[in-house]
């Protein structure tokens, strides 16, 4: 396929703007070691979804939102009060949350018939098709996609809270004792940022589908947290690595199927054309990080293993 | 109550597969690992996906079961084995593993499926089933291969039964006193791999991973010891299942695994709430009973 600026323009922008929406939220989960609370709020929003759209007999994007919002910020509640209440690790707390929560919406969705809802859509996400339906009207810009237009403005908001309460995100994350004592209202800054974290989660999966969004929270937060030692730093190398994974994801989805095609399945591998920017970007971000963990100037292996070398010839 | 031959085959499959799961998920708890069954479960997509290109190559459709369960194993091994290999790299806590991991393998397998969908000559219909399962349609073949699967998954557990419980209480005593701990490991992973692949067709990648979960999170509030939590487990797992396959037959169009997943999930709260040795009714009693006798 050829590159066209007018299909891969609009689909690299909103790439872009979930990257750095879900940057920010996903590096304070990253150094709360609370990542894959993403993965459990991504599931749970699909019975939200699919609850709001059977009350109100609409697909209208608003509402689908609210309803899986309203879960999200159940499901963050019911693991803090398993955790609280329980001996169970975090882990298991988060997995039978998410995983009841979820089985329950493949449920509802069995029987949803009236309501235009394709799981596929939801379970994958179609970054490439994401940018292409209904638009709004932005003062001075003129036509932009809603999904980029409601990141965009998650993103900047995001951006505007992270410096706003740095300090605070930065003793609670690292130090909640330390909080408590300077009269940092340790709990409530936890809850505002899980809330954050929620509803840019789920604006974010409505576009882009519960995998991306995972991969986008977590893994470039922590490729950044590996060249990085300060947490501004880190958040903002984070919002970078993300949108370059957007940029070489949708290369990558575009000019490798042609080539792996015919290597994985032979003569018919040459109708493979191109695959989903969706995947491959999270693939790229996977890799990414690897590379992080081999070359970062901080502590990568190499650097290591140079390191040790040095100290025994001394 | 008389069951048609379909429902019984539905039923002994998932039973053998719910008891299975229970008991390989209790010890991936005991290890602390029970969130690692959602990577390794949908690490199985890009196998699938794999095993059907190459099935394509060699001219086929792509339908051939075996193949593709072979290359899930497979793929869900490989995932096993990058996690214990991201285990020696500093500065890096299971939790961002695990991230990294599912990151990888399912965005991989997105991407390849999406590819196996260009092909013209094969047909990838029935093998989305294997997203969300389909056990109204199995046949006895599968019950068999279950059972051989989930036979093969606990015979292991049980044959290193005393080696896995040194490793899930005090890995490092059970480093210390020469215990092969990576090797280990890695079986606890092949175990838990096994019983996925073999869950494939009836409740499907997604779900399989709540039944390696729940049932163990429920064992925990009826028993401290290790092999009785196991046995619990492997029954609550077995009973979810019996619960969730026979409601699926009352109505037309209930999907199994959803309601398999939801009963697993009721007999959770049930032992949250008054499992005898750590419920949250018990343990409220106990506590007034406690402050009782000292005043």
């Amino acid at each position: 396929m050829t590159w066209d600026w007018s299909l891969d323009g609009p689909v690299l922008l909103l790439g872009c703007v979930c990257a750095i929406a879900l940057a920010i939220p996903g590096t304070l989960l990253v150094v709360r070691r609370m990542g894959m609370m993403s993965e459990a709020i991504a599931h749970a929003a699909l019975p939200g979804v699919i609850v709001a759209a059977l009350l109100t007999q609409t697909v209208d994007l608003g509402v689908l939102l609210l309803g899986a919002l309203v879960v999200g910020v159940l499901t963050t509640a019911a693991i803090q009060a398993l955790r609280q209440a329980t001996q169970l690790d975090a882990g298991t707390a988060i997995g039978v949350v998410f995983t009841s929560l979820f089985a329950f919406g493949l449920l509802l969705l069995s029987h949803v018939h009236n309501v235009r809802l394709d799981p596929h859509m939801i379970l994958f996400g179609n970054l490439n098709l994401a940018p292409f339906g209904a638009t709004t009207g932005v003062p001075l810009v003129g036509q932009v996609p809603v999904p980029t237009a409601t990141l965009s403005v998650l993103a900047v908001v995001n951006l505007a809270l992270f410096g706003l309460c740095r300090k605070e995100l930065l003793v609670t994350s690292f130090d909640p004792l330390q909080a408590r004592m300077q009269g940092v209202p340790a709990n409530l800054v936890s809850h505002a940022m899980l809330v954050t974290a929620t509803v840019t989660t789920v604006a974010a999966f409505e576009a882009v589908g519960a995998i991306l969004v995972v991969s986008m929270t977590t893994v470039p937060a922590m490729t950044a947290a590996r060249l990085c030692t300060r947490m501004t730093s880190t958040v903002l190398t984070a919002c970078a690595i993300g949108c370059l994974g957007v940029v070489l994801g949708h290369v990558a989805a575009i000019t490798v199927p042609p080539v792996l095609g015919p290597l994985l399945a032979g003569e018919a591998g040459r109708a493979i054309v191109d695959t989903s920017t969706t995947g491959a970007t999270a693939v790229v971000y996977a890799l990414l990080f690897v590379l992080a963990v081999l070359f970062s100037p901080r502590d990568g292996l190499l650097v290591d293993a140079w390191r040790r070398r040095r100290l025994a010839t001394a | 109550m008389s069951l048609d031959h379909n429902t019984q085959v539905v039923l002994l499959g998932v039973v053998l597969l719910g008891a299975a799961a229970g008991l390989a998920g209790s010890l991936l708890q005991l290890r602390g690992r029970s969130l690692l069954a959602d990577p390794l479960g949908h690490a199985t997509l890009p196998g699938i996906a794999l095993a059907f290109l190459w099935q394509i190559a060699r001219g086929g459709e792509g339908r051939d079961l075996p193949t593709l369960l072979l290359g899930a194993l497979v793929a869900s091994l490989a995932a096993a084995g990058a996690m214990l290999l991201l285990g020696r790299v500093r500065r890096l806590d299971d939790d961002g593993r695990l991230a990294v991991i599912l990151t990888f393998f399912y965005g991989g397998g997105v991407a390849l499926m999406a590819m196996a969908q260009q092909v013209p000559a094969g047909r990838l219909s029935g093998i989305q089933a294997f997203l969300t399962g389909s056990a109204a349609q199995m046949v006895s073949d599968d019950v068999v291969l279950i059972a051989v699967l989930g036979g093969v998954s606990v015979g292991l557990l049980a044959a290193f039964w005393k080696e896995f419980v040194v490793l899930c209480f005090d890995a490092t005593f059970a480093r210390a006193t020469g215990m092969p701990t990576g090797r280990l490991d890695f079986a606890l992973l092949l175990a838990t791999s096994l019983v996925i692949v073999a869950g494939l067709r009836a409740v499907g990648l997604i779900l399989i991973m709540a039944l390696l979960i729940v049932p163990p999170a429920a064992a925990r509030f009826w028993t401290r010891s290790p092999g009785s939590m196991s046995l619990v487990s492997a029954l609550f797992g077995a009973v979810a299942a019996v619960i969730g396959a026979y409601t699926s037959t009352l109505a037309p169009r209930l999907p199994t695994g959803p309601l398999i997943v939801l009963a697993s999930s009721a007999l959770f709260i049930v032992s949250l709430l008054f499992g005898v040795e750590r419920g949250l009714v018990v343990a409220r009693v106990r506590r007034r009973n406690a402050r009782g006798a000292t005043t």
